[in-house]
Formats: C-alpha cells, sequence, structure tokens
C-alpha cells in the first residue's frame, strides 16, 4: 500500500515531478561525464605516458628505485625477459642500462685538433634499439637520423660509438646530426669510461625537461664501456591493458621471487606522475560533490514545495489516523522512485554522450602537463564508475534531503492544517 | 691544486718551525703552513690507491705543479688510463683522454666531481687554499679538543671567510707540537657534521724535507669509501720546464 501511494503521488502533479527528476538527472549526467571523462583521459595519459618510456612495470635489482647505483644490476636479463615474456598479457618487454656521463663537443669551425669545450652533464640510457622500438615505438620519437645502431663500439674500447641526443640536449652542446661527441663516465669496475660517438639521430620524446639531459647509446656498447656485460638495470615490461598491470606486476613478482629483485608497477616508479593524476582525481572528486551538492539543493526545494503544497492532504491523512512514520516513509520513497526514474533516464543519456566524447577527443587549448610529459588531446571512457558512483549519489541523495521535509510533513498537525488550509 | 694544496700540506709541513715553549703564534703558525704548502716548482711521483665497497684500484702518475697557478699530472698505469693527463692553468682545467685523442675542457659544473673516481674532488685539484687570506683561524679551545689528545698535539680551527666559496663550514686540523708535523684533518659542514678526514703519516725524508709520504682521504658519507696518496718521490725548487704546462704537453699522451 505504501508503495502504491507512493507510486500514485509521484504522478499527481507532473510539473513538479519533472522538475525534481530534471535536477537528478542533470546531475547524475554531469556526474558520469566528469568520470568518464577524466578516467579516459587518464587512461590514455597513461598508457601514453608508459608506453612512450617507461614501461607499465619495470624490473630492477632490489632498492635500485630508491637508490639508483650502477652497481645494482639485474643478471641474466636475457633470461629474466623470457621468464616475463611468458606471462600472459605482457605484450613485450626492453633491457635497459643507465649511466650518467659529460658529453663534449667541438665547437663549430674549432677543426678537427680543437677542444671538447661544449659540455654537458647527461643521462645516459642504453637500450637494445629492436626490443626498445617494438616496446616503445622509440623511432617515432626521431626527430632527425635514426636510433642508435650496432657498430663496432659494441666490441671495441676504441672504437667510435653510436649516440642519438635528446633534441634540447643537442641545443645546448650545438651538435648536429654528424658530429662527433666525446663521452667521459666512470665504468662499474672503477674505470675510466671515455669514447668517441657519431651523433647519429636527435629525438624528441615531448618531455623538454627530459630531453635536456638525455641520450640514447646501444646496449652492447654500455655494456663493454661501463663493465657490466650481461648485465643492466632495468627490464621495462609492456602491457596491453592498464587494467591487467596491478595483477600482472603480482603474477612476475611471484615469478622472480628468490632472485634479489624488485618488480614495480608505474604507480611506483613513476610517482611523480601518479602524484600529478592523484591531485586531479582530488579535483574531480571535488567537481563531483559540487554537481551533487547543486542538485541535492535543487531537489531539497522541490520536495520541500511538495510537501508544503500537500499540507492539507497530510492533514487528512493524520485525522485519518495515519501514523507519523507512515509518512515519512511514503515522502522518501517518493523521493527514490524519482531518483530511479532519474538513473534510468541519466544512464540513456550519459552512454551517449561518453559514447561520443570516446570516439571523438578533444583537442585542447592550454596543453596538460604530467610529469614533463605534455598532453593535447583527452578522450572519454565508459566503465562501471560512470555509472553506479552517480546512481549511489542520487539515491543518497534523495534519501538524505527528503527526511526534513518528510518529518515536516509528519508533523503536520491535523487539526490546525485542516482549520487554515 | 687542493690535491697539491693537501699535498704540498703533506710534502711541506715538515717541521721547520720548532715549537717553542706552549703554543707557537696562530698568525705565525698558519702564515708558516701557508708558506709550506708553497714552492717555485715541484715534481712528484705517486701512487693513488682507491678503495670503494665495489671495486679498487691502484694508479700510478706524475705530477708537476709551479707556483699557485700551475698543475699537471700525468697517469702511467694501469693500461686503460695510462696516458689520461690533467692540466690546469688558473681555474681552468683540461682533461686528456688517450682512448679517443681528445682533450675535454672541465665544465665548473663538473667540478664538485670526482678526479679519477677517487674521493678527490676536481675543486681539490683547482682550488688554491690561503688559510691566512681565505680563513679565519684559532686554536681550537682545550675543552673542545678530542678525547685522549695531549700536549704534544696542536688542534686549529680553520673557518672559510664569507668570500671563500668551498663547501665545508670548517676544517680542523690537527699537528704535531713537536715539529709541526701534521696529524690528520677533519672537514664540517654547517650543520657541524664531518664530511671527510684526511689522515697524513709515512714520514720520513723526501725532495730534502721530512714529510709524511702518505695520505688518506675518507668522506664521511660513503662508507668504505676511501683514497689513498703515497708519494714515492719529490722533488722542490728543482726548475720546471713552462712547456709542461701547455696543451701542446696535454695533448702528447705519453707515458714516460
Amino acid at each position: 500500500m505504501l508503495a502504491k501511494l507512493a507510486w500514485r503521488n509521484v504522478f499527481r502533479q507532473k510539473r513538479r515531478t519533472v522538475l525534481t527528476m530534471l535536477t537528478m538527472t542533470g546531475g547524475f549526467v554531469l556526474s558520469s561525464a566528469a568520470i568518464g571523462w577524466m578516467e579516459g583521459s587518464y587512461g590514455s595519459i597513461i598508457m601514453f605516458f608508459t608506453n612512450s618510456r617507461t614501461g607499465q612495470i619495470q624490473v630492477h635489482g632490489s632498492g635500485y628505485l630508491d637508490d639508483p647505483s650502477i652497481y645494482n644490476t639485474v643478471d641474466d636479463y636475457m633470461e629474466i625477459g623470457s621468464m616475463i615474456d611468458s606471462v600472459p598479457g605482457v605484450r613485450t618487454w626492453a633491457p635497459r642500462v643507465y649511466a650518467g656521463g659529460l658529453l663534449a663537443v667541438r665547437p663549430r669551425g674549432s677543426g678537427p685538433g680543437g677542444i671538447f669545450s661544449n659540455s654537458a652533464a647527461a643521462s645516459i640510457t642504453a637500450i637494445d634499439p629492436f626490443m626498445e622500438d617494438r616496446a616503445t615505438e622509440f623511432s617515432s620519437q626521431m626527430e632527425e637520423g635514426e636510433l642508435p645502431s650496432s657498430s663496432a663500439a659494441d666490441s671495441s674500447y676504441s672504437a667510435v660509438g653510436n649516440i642519438v641526443l635528446g633534441r634540447e640536449l643537442a641545443t645546448v652542446l650545438d651538435a648536429s646530426v654528424g658530429d662527433s661527441l666525446v663521452m667521459l663516465s666512470q665504468a662499474a669496475d672503477g674505470g675510466s669510461a671515455d669514447r668517441k660517438y657519431l651523433v647519429t639521430g636527435i629525438y624528441s620524446s615531448g618531455n623538454p625537461d627530459l630531453d635536456r639531459n638525455s641520450c640514447y647509446i646501444t646496449l652492447n656498447d654500455a655494456q663493454l664501456l661501463f663493465a657490466l656485460r650481461g648485465r643492466v638495470h632495468e627490464i621495462a615490461v609492456m602491457t596491453d591493458d592498464l587494467g591487467d598491470v596491478d595483477r600482472l606486476t603480482r603474477e612476475i613478482a611471484a615469478l622472480l621471487e628468490g632472485r634479489d629483485l624488485g618488480v614495480d608497477s608505474w604507480k611506483t616508479f613513476a610517482r611523480e606522475f601518479y602524484n600529478g593524476m592523484k591531485a586531479d582525481e582530488t579535483q574531480l572528486k571535488i567537481t563531483i560533490f559540487i554537481i551533487v551538492l547543486v542538485a541535492a539543493m535543487g531537489v531539497l526545494n522541490t520536495i520541500l514545495m511538495m510537501v508544503l503544497e500537500r499540507r492539507r492532504e497530510f492533514g487528512v491523512m493524520k485525522a485519518l489516523g495515519t501514523r507519523p512514520g507512515f509518512i515519512v516513509r511514503m515522502v522518501v520513497l517518493e523521493a527514490n522512485i524519482m531518483g530511479v526514474i532519474s538513473i534510468i533516464a541519466g544512464s540513456v543519456i550519459s552512454t551517449g554522450l561518453l559514447l561520443y566524447l570516446s570516439s571523438h577527443g578533444l583537442v585542447l587549448d592550454q596543453p596538460i602537463n604530467y610529469g614533463g610529459t605534455v598532453f593535447r588531446e583527452m578522450v572519454a571512457t565508459v566503465n562501471a564508475a560512470c555509472y553506479w558512483v552517480p546512481a549511489l549519489c542520487v539515491v543518497l541523495t534523495a534519501s538524505t534531503v527528503s527526511i526534513p521535509p518528510a518529518l515536516k510533513a509528519a508533523h503536520t498537525s491535523a487539526a490546525k492544517t485542516l482549520r487554515t488550509v | 691544486m687542493k690535491t697539491f694544496a693537501i699535498a704540498t700540506a703533506v710534502l711541506l709541513m715538515a717541521g721547520s718551525l720548532s715549537a717553542s715553549e706552549g703554543r707557537p703564534d696562530i698568525d705565525e703558525l698558519v702564515r708558516h703552513l701557508d708558506q709550506l704548502y708553497r714552492s717555485e716548482d715541484s715534481y712528484s711521483e705517486m701512487t693513488m690507491e682507491i678503495t670503494t665497497p665495489n671495486w679498487s684500484r691502484t694508479l700510478t702518475m706524475k705530477a708537476w705543479s709551479r707556483g699557485t697557478e700551475n698543475t699537471f699530472i700525468r697517469i702511467l698505469s694501469p693500461a686503460r688510463e695510462a696516458g689520461m693527463a690533467t692540466l690546469r692553468i688558473g681555474d681552468q682545467m683540461w682533461n686528456y683522454l688517450p682512448n679517443t685523442s681528445s682533450t675535454v675542457r672541465v665544465p665548473p659544473s663538473m667540478m664538485s666531481g670526482s678526479w679519477m673516481g677517487s674521493d678527490i674532488t676536481n675543486n681539490d685539484i683547482v682550488r688554491e687554499i690561503t688559510y691566512e687570506e681565505d680563513y679565519e683561524y684559532s686554536y681550537l679551545p682545550d675543552s673542545a679538543a678530542p678525547e685522549g689528545s695531549g700536549d704534544d698535539v696542536l688542534y686549529v680551527e680553520l673557518v672559510p671567510k664569507r668570500s671563500t666559496a668551498v663547501v665545508w663550514s670548517s676544517i680542523v686540523c690537527a699537528v704535531r707540537a713537536e715539529d709541526l708535523i701534521p696529524l690528520w684533518e677533519k672537514y664540517y659542514d654547517s650543520d657541524g657534521d664531518l664530511i671527510r678526514t684526511i689522515g697524513f703519516s709515512g714520514v720520513e725524508e723526501m725532495g730534502g724535507r721530512t714529510i709524511p709520504t702518505l695520505m688518506e682521504v675518507v668522506p664521511a658519507d660513503e662508507e668504505g669509501n676511501r683514497t689513498t696518496i703515497e708519494w714515492t718521490y719529490a722533488e722542490f725548487d728543482q726548475g720546471v720546464d713552462e712547456e709542461i704546462f701547455t696543451l701542446r704537453n696535454l695533448q702528447r699522451g705519453d707515458t714516460d
């Protein structure tokens, strides 16, 4: 009887009901769109960031992330790489060696005997060109020239190696493709690690800060130069689905248990980037809270109006012996009926909107920067959170804001109301 | 060269100034130390042993200096570094790399970096310290003297003046009172934490002077790291060819 009464009451005053449901539906759609938009953008940004540089999972020597040291290496990396490759969900992997050094170039016009006096400290990354390109499509970042390729430097200390420079580093050094440069560093055995290089390419990763001090050489060259034969500092693991990363991280860690290695997801090793995302997530929550608050005020207003308009009705009900609790439950149920209808309507509208936004990304007037990587386009996604979060908000809001008017209705004085209204 | 400020300190802090009854006048002592750091020119041969938790290695080298301006060091062994050389003229510094037949100017940003993987920095080599002009100095009060020390050791505290660009905030230098042979130097940061300790030992006659021929640098923040320099030969004020302190000589790359 309660449900029947509430259902009929909802449709007695259609204009008022439509107004309330419009407010609820609007709140649902806005919240749903905000979640889908941000989650979609996060997803594409994370995939772009991790696919182009870091990978979604990394394997290092234990403690390397806290204290990167040339001595802390992953031995038997080919065997470990093969083991990782066999885990379902892993797309590919790439080994890397990291070192620091001084790069120096002769000033233009100084001739072959000139002093290498244009210099800059650089972070050196050594890669297997084929595996790295397969993992990160590194060749797509090349602005000039080619990836660092195998050379005599892979097997000789005195041979000239191949190097590619970040765009900004090349500018600082005033170096171009075809120029010679000298690298001065220290090997893991304490010996000097110096070699002459030919600049074979210049790349841009989309992060100018990173490109200002980074360069790439081949893995074999670095392993010889830095006395790291058969060893690397990092194995970057690429996956197809961001949602699988936490599970795969656990699986790979279990697979490598017993070895003194650390397995981490992008949330750990790209902490700065992740924290930037989390900060934005907080903003999103605040935005949704404001949307819900505005919608709640609207709903409260319309339900309060409804209660005031129906004072006589409640007075009659009280006069006929209806208990206050019944009236409270009836008003709250009416609000929830409107809420459920709004959720259904909002879901239909949101699905259409999000599907559109997921296939038509928006180009941003003001590019956003996460951890130095600049993003210019954002797309939405459709997932469960786009529905259950706004739905929960609507139900909770409808239930909560209808209680005060319901209490007011329940406490209507029958005699007084029947006399005055 | 601070190495050679250090080195010269090691080489020259010999006991030409006899300790009188009680403490010598501090101005005289510091001036004396500064004078002892200097020589018109010097030539030395040394062995540098570098120890870290991950590796240890030994380099042999020859070094020439002239006044406070010029220093030249040539590595003789091991084979991988043989022929590498460092030239300093004033505050400019160059390294010659025989493997690539190239000369690289050491930029200011690398001055605090390690020299040849040791616990000595490029700055140590380039910077010339004058205790009298660049530091405020005083005897350490008896109450601040290290525990267990006796009357036979003098402790001098050196605090760099504002205009002196160094990374430490004070140096405590222990000198044997009997013959003013340095025992150790401790370098402290602004929080009073120890940065490094330089110990001197192996006192013997070399180049006509009685000097400690062993210097051990121990950084406080890198456990297990140690650099020991042992002088195997030294001569002073015997005349050094000006040609040694030239880029042309640097680029010869020989190990004679």
